[in-house]
């Protein structure tokens, strides 16, 4: 691998996104390349910083306000349709703005990191059938997802 | 005197072949019993779930002390997920919720390995041949038939160094799912015990889930639940009830009965009909049934024929 191809997936590598093949011949090339070696440092370093930025958090039912807002803004006009754009796109379109908006909040430096919130639940059904294969080790599924209830 | 040569020539296959299933017992039974204490970093491809095609790309770390860290690579949508077992916790940290799930470790929960080896010896024809390179490991392969019509036939490439499952395939009616695959396999020297903590950072959700509490008889369950419990004493197919759990106490009440052939299983849910359990809620209308009073709900890792099979027989009762 040169470093040509290398560079174009160094991003690829830094997050963890090449298969195992390409993921050690990337590897083996930084290993010998000092060049190449820098650019990778210089990108991890940029993803811990980015990654080290505190999240602000919304208020209280800023989730509930805003998807009144959408409605009320989508609700009145029936010129959407019209222009090619259904009440359904105007929301996704509108809630994948605000999304964005919130990211750019995400990003901002701010305060100092807030303490951590804890609750306790019982597992639904999702946790609890991952968590009952998991504990297999001849069923070769394993990755248990995040549960949202009791946030 | 052929006659006499061909008697003893069956003698000794089937002894041969006795044998031989017996050393793929032993070498399934070995494999649970060693894996706690292997070291080793794996690139491995997986199934997300038993009813997926979904796959899931994952480094897969063991400490050798008991310890596993499992870090999400592909998809996407999980990438960056951790999944941290220490042997009594399971901790999940996903960045982009900036939320942490701690359950206890399946680990601590596992099926005792002497009824599991029951099992399997009395569900499935065990046999092991010699199986193809993979990682660059020389492997084993075993392969498990099913006694009973309609299960899956499950073979397994064991690493024969650490007798770590490399590859997992389930067969059933000709399909053939790919569960589990190495890509690259390592054994480093030394592994940075920090890796093998749960750092919760700052600013991140824990949600923890109560253990289960582990129940022998209906009446013990009662006391714990909002209505009169059913453990079914026999199931088909060669399925035992392994064990029972309270999921929920009082006011909610959900019980868990935990189903095993040995390979497969599948969990029993009831609850109380004139109280769904929050944790039941986005469970789909159709997987859920009524006998003896109590909704129940059939979940597992079967194909759709054997859940169908074993939600008739809970329903009316084939005990």
């Amino acid at each position: 691998m040169n470093c040509r191809i290398v560079i174009s997936k160094l991003s690829e590598y830094v997050d963890q996104e090449l298969g195992g093949r390409e993921m050690l011949l990337v590897r083996d090339h930084l290993h010998q390349c000092p060049q190449c070696a820098k650019e990778h440092a210089f990108l991890v370093g940029l993803k811990q910083r980015m990654g080290s930025m505190k999240l602000e958090e919304p208020t209280l039912g800023f989730e509930a306000r805003l998807r009144d807002a959408v409605y009320a803004s989508a609700a009145p006009k029936s010129a959407p349709k019209a222009a090619g754009l259904s009440l359904r796109a105007a929301v996704v379109t509108a809630v994948a703005a605000a999304s964005l908006s919130l990211l750019a909040l995400k990003l901002m430096p701010s305060t100092p990191a807030e303490p951590v919130s804890a609750s306790s639940t019982t597992a639904d059904w999702v946790t609890d059938q991952t968590s009952e294969t998991a504990r297999d080790p001849f069923v070769g599924i394993s990755v248990a997802p995040v549960s949202h209830s009791g946030r | 005197m052929v006659a006499r040569f061909l008697v003893a020539l069956i003698g000794l296959s089937a002894l041969a072949a006795g044998s031989h299933a017996q050393s793929a017992l032993d070498l399934l039974r070995a494999s649970l019993e060693t894996r706690s204490s292997v070291r080793a970093s794996m690139l491995q491809s997986q199934s997300l779930g038993p009813s997926s095609s979904e796959r899931t790309m994952l480094k897969v770390e063991m400490d050798g002390q008991n310890r596993v860290r499992r870090t999400v690579l592909q998809p996407l949508r999980l990438q960056g997920q951790v999944i941290l077992d220490d042997g009594r916790t399971l901790t999940i940290i996903a960045p982009d919720s900036r939320a942490v799930n701690q359950l206890p470790s399946p680990a601590a929960r596992m099926t005792p390995i002497d009824l599991r080896m029951e099992l399997i010896g009395r569900n499935y024809r065990v046999s092991r041949s010699r199986g193809e390179t993979i990682a660059g490991r020389t492997t084993t392969l075993v392969t498990c038939r099913p006694v009973n019509r309609g299960m899956p036939t499950r073979r397994i490439w064991l690493d024969r160094e650490t007798l770590v499952p490399l590859r997992i395939q389930s067969t059933v009616d000709s399909t053939t799912t790919l569960l589990l695959d190495t890509l690259s396999f390592e054994i480093p020297r030394s592994m940075p015990a920090e890796l093998f903590e749960a750092q919760i950072p700052a600013g991140y959700s824990v949600v923890r889930i109560s253990p289960p509490a582990r129940v022998q008889t209906e009446q013990e369950a009662d006391a714990r639940l909002n209505f009169r419990s059913w453990i079914p004493r026999s199931v088909p197919m060669g399925f035992v009830a392994e064990s029972v759990e309270v999921l929920a106490s009082r006011p909610s009440g959900l019980l868990a009965i935990r189903l095993s052939d040995g390979f497969h299983s599948a969990t029993l849910y009831q609850w109380d009909p004139r109280r769904l359990p929050d944790s039941m809620r986005r469970l789909d209308e159709e997987a859920i049934f009524s006998h003896r009073g109590l909704r129940m709900a059939l979940l597992g890792d079967l194909p759709r024929s054997v859940m169908d099979r074993l939600r008739e027989f809970f329903s009316k009762e084939g005990v």
